[in-house]
């Protein structure tokens, strides 16, 4: 997975949501919500591509409750990667 | 769909369900910034004649700015930083002011990102406290150069954090 190296900052992906959602969820339920979010995004569960990934948490980000709490975690990080790219002139 | 027993959580408050729900309860995570916090985060940054003053809300897995006064660069854009880059997140952990005097010297935050390539030198923060009684992240002032803070700084700290508090706790009552 990508890495800012001066900073060990990975792009977050696909996997990190599910494991963040595995936290309060089992690993079936973590991971339906991850594809009911990227159907509802029209985005693949696999996707790698840091603007859908980028829309799918910015829709989890809007849930009620822990969701969105974690969804809002998942669109700054994301959010700090993409600023942090820019700042040091590497292209996404 | 099906919640897995809490019992059995993480030991890190940082991650506590219960801490998140709170935070979600409280709409912290949401994009709106507080005008009146951020006034109060430029008065503090006056006071202690440093550039930076913030409220920061630690979430799960990045701390948010909630209301900020002398951000720039990357970190005013994002508004955020990775929860593990937080100074703030040490008070989540220890329900108590986290004081780094000359980050370079410091063994919890010498290799963060923060000092190493953002250049942070001083940090004091005070736990912001909901009425719950969960951290929810601090109120902290922040600079470039090697400072020391007095008790007195702590408590006047800590005053702040009481009125990012009842702030934070007014805007969903």
């Amino acid at each position: 997975m990508a890495t800012i190296k001066e900073y060990n900052l990975e792009q977050p992906y696909w996997q990190k949501a599910v494991d963040a959602y595995k936290r309060f969820l089992s690993e079936a339920d973590a991971l339906q919500l991850w594809q009911n979010a990227c159907e509802a995004c029209k985005v693949s569960p696999k996707t790698e591509d840091i603007d859908q990934l980028d829309e799918v948490f910015q829709y989890l980000s809007q849930k009620d409750g822990i969701v969105g709490v974690y969804g809002a975690s998942l669109k700054l990080r994301l959010r700090a990667y993409k600023n942090l790219l820019k700042a040091k002139g590497i292209a996404a | 769909m099906k919640k897995q027993d809490h019992t059995i959580m993480s030991q890190d408050p940082v991650i506590d369900n219960d801490r998140i729900l709170e935070i979600a309860r409280l709409r912290l995570h949401e994009d709106a910034v507080d005008d009146i916090l951020n006034e109060y985060t430029k008065q503090a940054a006056e006071e202690f004649d440093l550039p930076i003053g913030l409220v920061s809300i630690v979430l799960d897995d990045v701390q948010k700015f909630a209301a900020a006064h002398g951000l720039g660069g990357w970190i005013g854009d994002t508004g955020s930083t990775p929860v593990e880059w937080a100074f703030c997140a040490n008070s989540v952990r220890t329900n108590s002011p986290f004081i780094v005097e000359n980050a370079p010297d410091h063994a919890l935050v010498r290799d963060n990102p923060l000092v190493t390539q953002d250049g942070i030198k001083c940090y004091a923060g005070a736990p912001i406290i909901s009425k719950n009684g969960y951290v929810l992240g601090n109120f902290c002032v922040i600079g470039s150069e090697e400072r020391s803070f007095s008790e007195e700084e702590v408590n006047r700290l800590k005053e702040y954090a009481k009125i990012a508090a009842k702030r934070l706790e007014t805007r969903v009552s």
